[in-house]
């Protein structure tokens, strides 16, 4: 790949992980202490002539191949009304084909789930992820609303209603450093929950969130204990959960997987304006000269086509391509990460173009590294079995 | 399995042990790299991972869209 290759190009992803990502509203209703989300108080909202032309303009440009997920997110989506969803869902369903498919999914806080919520996401066949960061003492901690009080209790009754009307649902669960200690206390959480899945994350040093607990001494440590102590638990369980980016099966997988975030249009984002954005979408509405804001174009700028690269478009690539062969030079865990989240580097060093985050220490090399330990362990086992049956 | 192959596995998984005991416990860096590849040569050897190698399009754990939700 070209160093600052800047056009729409086929993603070395799985089609599943092409991601329209839709801002329908940069409001929310809750007032998280890590939000990354600058303009979370703008009450401006998306409408449909915007939608349709997003919809047009990805599918008309052969942005995505096969399938892609329309993302509503950034921003959250239910303080618009269902009625709203209704029309795009059969927006969306004009412009796809046999031979592109147009998922959607929702990440909401579920504090406004309704019956008529969950019966629409039912009908429209609409994936949803809940925000909720494990049982009210550590959830409360982080997730509150905008007079500071905890939103456990009604995030719990969203969650009962998604139970009760049979609304698939999966998780994503910020963990701040008090989690570390709580381990079963969490996994006991997310195991009643009704969850088919759960990610995890830290609260990460993103946008007006410039403070991360994970920058407390002994974090690494602290995590690997906690993250072993989870995987533990969930290969005990009766039922264990899927855990997609804390449990990674290292004696099936292969490295050189593709990194979504750091090409163009790998991630489509675009704010409730019709402004385009890529690469991390936390990066979509952050002010910053040096690159138009991330701003790369609007849906309505050219009547045919995809806009055309603009300079800060290419500066943005050429910075992350940067970053991304001094990971390749430097780090032995390249393979299975790809070179970070241009997102994390940005906010965390001032610069695409450097290398190690807190985040990757976390996330990813933390996480790595307690689950080569796991396949080690698995590999002794077998070792022994085969040992002494040949014995 | 094959007398020989067996024997293959033990031997690499000393190699595995020594490199350990030189860099000294938990992963990091190059030591990441070199026990992952180890453990990936007995996985085979004993029969717990494919030989053939498929490259691409192997969700990692930058692909889980863990920040972007949403039912994955």
């Amino acid at each position: 790949m070209a160093a600052t290759e800047t056009g729409p190009g086929p993603a070395r992803v799985t089609p599943r992980d092409q991601l329209l990502v839709v801002q329908a509203t940069p409001f929310c209703n809750i007032d998280c202490r890590y939000c990354y989300l600058a303009t979370r108080d703008e009450r401006g909202r998306r409408s449909l002539e915007t939608f349709e032309r997003v919809v047009a303009r990805v599918t008309a440009a052969g942005i995505f191949r096969d399938e892609f997920t329309i993302c509503w997110h950034a921003g959250e989506p239910l303080t618009v009304p269902v009625a709203f969803y209704r029309s795009c869902v059969a927006i969306a369903a004009r412009y796809a084909s046999p031979g592109l498919r147009i998922r959607h999914n929702v990440q909401t806080n579920g504090t406004l789930l309704t019956p008529e919520w969950c019966a629409f996401f039912r009908e429209a066949g609409i994936a949803v992820g809940v925000s909720v960061d494990g049982p009210a003492s550590l959830h409360n901690g982080s997730r509150v609303d905008r007079s500071g009080r905890g939103t456990f209790a009604r995030v719990e009754r969203g969650l009962a209603l998604l139970r009760e009307h049979d609304v698939p649902f999966s998780a994503i669960c910020v963990l701040t450093f008090r989690h570390l200690s709580n381990p079963q206390e969490l996994h006991e959480f997310f195991t009643t929950s009704g969850a088919a899945s759960v990610s995890f994350n830290i609260d990460e040093i993103e946008g007006p969130h410039d403070v991360s607990s994970f920058q407390a001494s002994g974090a690494v440590a602290h995590f690997t204990t906690f993250l072993t102590e989870i995987l533990r638990l969930n290969r005990a369980s009766a039922r264990p959960l899927r855990l997609p980016n804390l449990d990674v099966d290292l004696l099936q997988m292969r490295g050189q997987a593709g990194n979504h975030q750091v090409r163009p249009w790998n991630i489509v984002s675009v704010d409730h304006r019709g402004n385009l954005s890529t690469f991390s979408p936390e990066l979509m509405g952050m002010a910053d000269s040096q690159y138009d804001d991330f701003v790369f174009g609007n849906v309505f700028d050219a009547p045919d086509g995809w806009p055309a690269p603009t300079p800060a478009l290419e500066r943005t690539a050429a910075a992350i391509a940067g970053g991304v062969e001094r990971c390749r030079r430097e780090c032995a865990y390249f393979d299975y990460c790809g070179g970070g989240a241009p997102a994390n580097k940005y906010f965390e060093l001032g610069t695409f173009e450097g290398t190690e985050t807190l985040h990757c220490r976390i996330m990813r090399k933390a996480v790595l590294d307690v689950n080569l330990a796991n396949a080690e362990a698995t590999v002794a086992r077998a070792r022994e079995r085969d040992v002494s049956r040949a014995g | 399995m094959q007398p020989k192959v067996r024997l293959l596995a033990v031997a690499s998984g000393i190699a595995a042990l020594a490199l350990q005991a030189r860099a000294g416990a938990p992963a990091d860096g190059a030591n990441f790299a070199t026990r992952l590849r180890v453990v990936q040569e007995q996985a085979v050897a004993l029969h717990l991972r494919p030989a053939a190698a498929q490259t691409d399009a192997t969700p990692t754990p930058w692909n889980d869209f863990s920040n972007y939700g949403g039912g994955y």
